[in-house]
């Protein structure tokens, strides 16, 4: 990382009226700004000039903000990503996450919400385990969770979660020990930003201790960090 | 009247008329270079005569299967152009209204700034953004495949009122004598969000009471949502269910004109009915039917289910 108080953002984005939009709020913020407008330039510059985080758009012409988050991760690269998705649709959030981005934002977002996302992400760099974000299966104890079919397992016995309880659980336990908000959860999981509600999120807490016997008094997977979200406690690996 | 019956009254008259011709004159006989009888003349262009009719009948029919069948299949291609419209709207307008909030919060900034106008502009620029989503939700929540489980309608009807952050102005009445109300089977947060679309409706356009009524009604659910303020004109009644319809009366309260659309396609969704009734200057009454869930429920509070999730 370079010096601590002006990390680089690379600004990936085909749209020169946000990529010049954001590269002033950015700077006037006290960051310094690359920015490119194509997928294969983006790549070069991570290359050169090693950005501490990537604000990626997804729908670019010739190759897209997946395919460049891909190329990276395949690649070992784990520079922090902030996708910027257009489509609101939940399974959209989801794939892009299995792409290895750290964080989304939907298109139409201000600046402001920009700059506070990054600094959450830079704060955010003991991320536990890159590993565990792109794994397939997670594993944590006599827990086991298969992202792809979305089945979850408990000693062995498969454990019928819903949708939205199964997003919450997998996205707490690849980012082990770290305080997950329910903002954050509502946003990641649910994609709607319309406020649907806090209680929406803790439902599905609820929904995943009564089913896996996660007592909240005594966890062994989702701690209740109170004022601030959720954290999932067990040791994680990828499985 | 139908060719059926054409053909049947065709083929009825002429063994009729052949019948005539056979007993009031037995001996004639037609001479078109060999012999007949007029009855027998009469009898096969009956038959002649039904069999065409019949004929045109089956065509016809067919045509009308025919037609009917494209009408719908045109009816369904016209609901996802309308869809795809709105996917495209919402996607086009996202870059650009994303332009437009990053380099108002930059104006914003600079020094000399006039900040009222550019508040005002961030303001309406804010309005779109809602429309889109709202849009872009509703195209979302028509075609999305809905996740049903077991809700207690008090405990949703709870959440309603704490989302709209108006408990003064609610009044909660939930059946809980003789016995609780069961619950229905639904998909829990598009039902949060069409009943929060409904009592925010009802805050919106009255200034009173609003009171929401849950009971049993025979095998449904049945949610009154009542408030006593401006109504909606007669006219517009037809018209409230549909996405940007607005009523007359109403253009002095912001609001996005999907509020309702979207009720409404979630309670459809769910194969419930939603009746609206309305007087002017007097109020509203939504009415909301949901089946409660089966008897005897798959139990999903299980800890460890023995069987795979489905």
């Amino acid at each position: 990382m370079t010096e601590q108080e002006n990390p680089t953002v690379l600004l990936v984005d085909d749209e020169d009226a946000i990529r010049a939009g954001l590269a002033a709020a950015l700077d006037r913020t006290g960051f310094r700004v690359l920015e490119a407008r194509d997928g294969p330039e983006a790549l070069r510059l991570v290359e050169e000039r090693g950005p501490d985080v990537i604000v990626l758009d997804i729908l670019m012409p010739e190759m897209d903000g997946r395919e460049v988050c891909r190329r990276l991760r395949a690649a070992e690269n784990w520079t922090p990503v902030i996708m910027l998705t257009q489509i609101a649709a939940t399974g959209e959030k989801i794939s892009s996450l299995e792409e290895g981005a750290d964080d989304y934002l939907n298109k139409p977002f201000d600046s402001y919400e920009l700059i506070a996302r990054i600094r959450a992400l830079l704060r955010r760099s003991d991320v536990a385990s890159r590993t565990a974000q792109m794994a397939r299966t997670l594993i944590s104890g006599r827990l086991r969770l298969e992202r792809e079919t979305q089945r979850a397992w408990l000693d062995e016995e498969p454990v019928v979660l819903s949708n939205k309880a199964f997003g919450v659980l997998a996205h707490l336990m690849s980012r082990p020990n770290a305080v997950v908000s329910r903002e954050q959860l509502l946003d990641h999981v649910w994609g709607w930003e319309d406020p649907t509600g806090m209680r929406t999120v803790d439902v599905r807490i609820a929904e995943i201790r009564r089913k896996l016997g996660d007592p909240p008094g005594d966890p062994e997977f989702i701690e209740t960090v109170p004022g601030e979200g959720y954290r999932f406690i067990g040791k994680v690996r990828a499985g | 009247m139908s060719l059926r019956w054409a053909a049947a009254l065709a083929l009825a008259g002429g063994m009729l008329l052949a019948l005539l011709a056979a007993f009031a004159l037995p001996a004639a006989r037609l001479q078109f270079g060999f012999q007949l009888a007029p009855s027998v003349l009469l009898l096969a262009a009956a038959l002649a005569a039904a069999a065409v009719l019949m004929g045109l009948d089956a065509w016809s029919r067919r045509t009308r299967v025919r037609l009917e069948q494209a009408l719908a299949a045109q009816a369904a291609e016209l609901e996802d152009l309308r869809r795809q419209f709105i996917r495209r709207l919402d996607h086009e307008l996202k870059n650009p209204l994303t332009a437009i909030t990053v380099q108002l919060d930059n104006l914003g900034t600079a020094p000399g700034a006039n900040s009222t106008g550019i508040a005002d502009l961030r303001a309406q620029v804010d309005r779109l953004t809602v429309l889109t989503r709202g849009l872009r939700r509703l195209a979302d929540l028509e075609t999305r495949a809905l996740e049903p489980e077991r809700v207690d309608p008090e405990e949703l009807l709870d959440e309603v009122v704490e989302l709209l952050q108006a408990p003064d102005r609610v009044e909660l009445d939930v059946q809980r004598r003789p016995w609780t109300l069961p619950p229905v089977q639904g998909d829990r947060e598009l039902l949060l969000l069409a009943f929060r679309n409904l009592v925010e409706n009802a805050l919106n356009y009255s200034q009173g009471m609003v009171e929401v009524r849950a009971r049993q009604a025979g095998d449904r659910l049945q949610v009154e949502v009542i408030d006593t303020g401006r109504g909606i004109p007669e006219a517009d009644l037809p018209h409230v269910r549909e996405e940007l319809f607005r009523a007359s009366n109403v253009h002095d309260v912001p609001g996005s004109g999907l509020g309702l659309a979207m009720a409404d396609r979630i309670i459809a969704r769910h194969g419930g009915s939603l009746d609206l009734r309305s007087r002017s200057g007097l109020g509203t009454i939504a009415t909301v039917g949901l089946a409660f869930a089966p008897a005897q429920p798959v139990d999903l509070s299980d800890t460890r289910p023995s069987r795979p999730r489905e």
